[in-house]
């Protein structure tokens, strides 16, 4: 077969780039879109896990202890369970959507890393296999805590056998107990263990990094105080508020960062519907 | 609130006093005090000022305190004294004391977390172990021993407090027990004890602590750090990196470890406000009851001593006296004796009136005993149900971290699961 030349090559190369446009066009867009996923998710993590990070810090700051009732430090730690759930929630999204990359320097809780079909008994170096035996304990963490947040709705929902007549903020009633009132297990600033009653980032974030970072990133948005994001009808959706969802609001309506206070909307919008 | 048994120095005024106080008075005074308690240890102060940190405390000068659930004892031997109380009470007490000791110690802003553990945790910086000595709804023993992570006992004596009128005792709670003073009191030793450590104790129990969790969840990776002297006392013998992925791992871990232990305080909290109003009233009214009771016994015994002496003394009369003496004294004598028998008579009537209040009391227990068992039994349901499950993970994790440790280090192989380790993992100093 002789070298094609002349205005039929041309025209053959002209189909060919016109199929490889049809071919390539779709999945671009695809990907274009799946990027704007991933980053979208990715931000969102973030905004949540910065809201986990400061609520926690409040919660174990000297002032907390005294200053929150029994039940309000109760809500305030189911609150922060909840966020974990949604934080773990978004990696796992993040991870089927883009892999190892799209979670990349994100302080994704225990639980939010496994992909299903990693676990396989192919031969593995020790490096693969010390991964696998940290996803297993992530995993383990990750159940414990649902435990803990199931026993902290359970707790929640105890009724007094005396009434509360025993306790009340103003009577002195019982402070309560928990680590938030106290000490973080890595001992950093802002990083006390009520940050962490969510669960912390697992074995490779290590305790109390999520919260401290969490903490310092807080600050930045301060004094840039916006009402974007709130719902129009939030005012009429607030009637019939449940803990998680009241402390969301709470959170979104305090939250100076019009960024993150558009988030918090849009968790309050997206729990309000699942309810 | 003031002691129930009479000091030496009253003893001493008694004895002084001796020659000038008839003889039947003498002995209602002796016998005076039978009807109270005799109550072990020291008796605290009155109206104790708690100790309170005048400024925050850094957080790195903050100790987290786990205070065991106290051991309730045994009953005093006296039936007298035995009467209306139980070890189904006992155990209620064993459980309220050590919460309630938990809120007084939060107020001072000398601890970091402060929970009531169910049994010894390995990981605590400072451990405070209670034993009920004496308890009976108004006076109070208890045998406290504070240690810290490194195995020093900081202190192990035993506080007594009574209180005379429960009644007319401010109560609030959380914050105003009945036996307050005596709370107040161990407070304020441990925060003594804890502002004579020097920031760098402070910082050595907070590690050894955190070694010690680490050693109990990964006895391969971490039982080095740590040596025990002969005398048992734990000290660092080296420290892991700050990156030591083992120590983020088991970091990890004693978060959860923590978290458990606030959702177990969470029903001790339920526990101690379900408790309060019946326990209080309990001692309110049981002591109401006592007081009675030791009046109407008071009145008895003195007017059987009288009416004794009486009796007694118309026949010294009569028998110590002539002829004339025993015709004059005759009306005397008679009247003395129908009198002294009256008293003796009326005083076995007190006597058993005094009875209705022992059985009030003894009902008043029974009552309580049935309220406070089902509140026992359902934390310490809620206690095992948690700790159960917990353990079994544990043991798992425990697990997965020999088999990532052998596979990091290459230095171990997996072995199956064992107990929980204890602190005994730590290398003993003198050994090879």
């Amino acid at each position: 077969m002789g070298q094609d030349s002349g205005p039929g090559a041309a025209r053959r190369a002209w189909r060919v780039w016109l199929a490889a446009l049809v071919l390539v066009f779709p999945v671009s867009l695809a990907t274009a879109a799946g990027d704007t996923d991933i980053r979208d998710l990715r931000q969102g993590v973030l905004a949540l896990q910065q809201v986990r990070a400061r609520i926690g810090h409040e919660l174990s700051g000297p002032q907390g202890d005294g200053r929150l009732t029994t039940v309000e430090r109760r809500e305030t730690r189911l609150f922060l369970a909840f966020l974990l759930a949604r934080v773990r929630e978004d990696c796992r999204r993040l991870l089927a959507a883009g892999g190892g990359p799209a979670v990349a320097g994100l302080d994704c809780p225990a639980g939010g890393a496994a992909l299903p079909g990693q676990g396989s008994t192919a031969a593995r170096t020790s490096g693969e296999e010390v991964e696998l035996l940290d996803r297993q304990l992530a995993s383990g963490l990750a159940e414990f805590d649902d435990m803990l947040l199931a026993e902290e709705q359970r707790l929640a929902a105890r009724v007094p056998r005396q009434g509360e007549s025993a306790g009340g903020r103003d009577g002195g009633g019982p402070a309560g107990s928990g680590s938030g009132g106290g000490k973080g297990e890595g001992r950093a600033p802002g990083g006390g263990q009520g940050a962490q009653a969510g669960g912390d980032s697992g074995p490779a974030a290590g305790a109390g990094q999520a919260a401290e970072s969490g903490a310092r990133r807080s600050g930045t948005g301060a004094g840039t105080a916006a009402s974007g994001g709130r719902p129009p009808d939030a005012g009429s959706m607030a009637a019939d508020d449940d803990i998680v969802a009241r402390q969301l609001r709470e959170a979104a309506e305090k939250e100076t960062d019009p960024e993150l206070k558009k988030r918090l909307w849009e968790e309050y919008r997206k729990y309000k519907a699942q309810r | 609130m003031s002691s129930v048994t009479p000091g030496a120095a009253d003893r001493e005024r008694n004895r002084g006093g001796m020659a000038m106080v008839p003889w039947p008075v003498l002995l209602f005074l002796l016998l005076l005090p039978a009807g109270c308690a005799r109550v072990p240890g020291r008796q605290v102060g009155d109206q104790v000022a708690p100790m309170v940190a005048e400024h925050e405390l850094p957080e790195s000068a903050l100790l987290d305190v786990s205070i065991r659930v106290f051991d309730p004892g045994t009953l005093p031997d006296d039936p007298d004294e035995r009467v209306g109380l139980s070890m189904d009470i006992r155990e209620a007490e064993a459980r309220f004391f050590p919460v309630h000791l938990k809120y007084t110690m939060q107020r001072t802003g000398y601890w970091g977390v402060v929970r009531v553990v169910p049994d010894d945790d390995p990981g605590a910086e400072v451990l405070v172990r209670g034993r009920i000595e004496y308890s009976d709804g108004e006076s109070c023993a208890l045998h406290i021993e504070a240690v810290d992570a490194r195995n020093v006992v900081w202190f192990s004596k035993t506080y007594a407090e009574t209180v005379e009128h429960p009644a007319s005792e401010r109560t609030e709670p959380a914050r105003h027990d009945l036996f307050q003073d005596l709370f107040t009191t161990i407070a304020n030793d441990l925060a003594s004890h804890r502002g004579r450590l020097d920031a760098a104790e402070v910082r050595e129990i907070r590690e050894v602590a955190r070694l010690r969790f680490a050693a109990a969840m990964a006895p391969d990776a971490f039982s080095g750090y740590l040596a025990a002297d002969a005398d048992g006392r734990i000290r660092l013998v080296r420290l892991p990196a700050r990156d030591d992925p083992m120590l983020a791992r088991v970091s990890a871990i004693r978060v959860r470890d923590g978290m458990l232990v606030d959702a177990i305080n969470g029903y001790y909290d339920g526990y101690y406000r379900d408790l309060w109003e019946p326990y209080t009233n309990w001692r309110i009214f049981r002591g109401r009851e006592l007081d009675t009771m030791r009046r109407l016994q008071r009145q008895a015994l003195t007017r059987q001593i009288l009416g004794i002496a009486s009796i007694v003394g118309a026949i010294a009369i009569g028998v110590a006296g002539d002829s004339d003496t025993r015709a004059r004294t005759s009306t005397l004598r008679d009247v003395m004796v129908m009198g002294g028998a009256a008293a003796v008579y009326s005083g076995y009537q007190k006597s058993r009136e005094s009875e209705i209040n022992r059985d009030a009391i003894e009902e008043l227990g029974s009552s309580f005993s049935s309220e406070a068992e089902p509140l026992v039994m359902e934390v310490e349901g809620q206690t095992v149900r948690l700790t159960g499950s917990a353990e079994q993970q544990y043991s798992r994790w425990r697990q997965l971290l020999r088999r990532i440790y052998a596979r990091e280090t290459g230095l171990a192989g997996p072995a199956p699961a064992g107990p929980p380790d204890q602190p005994a993992d730590v290398h003993r100093a003198d050994s090879p």
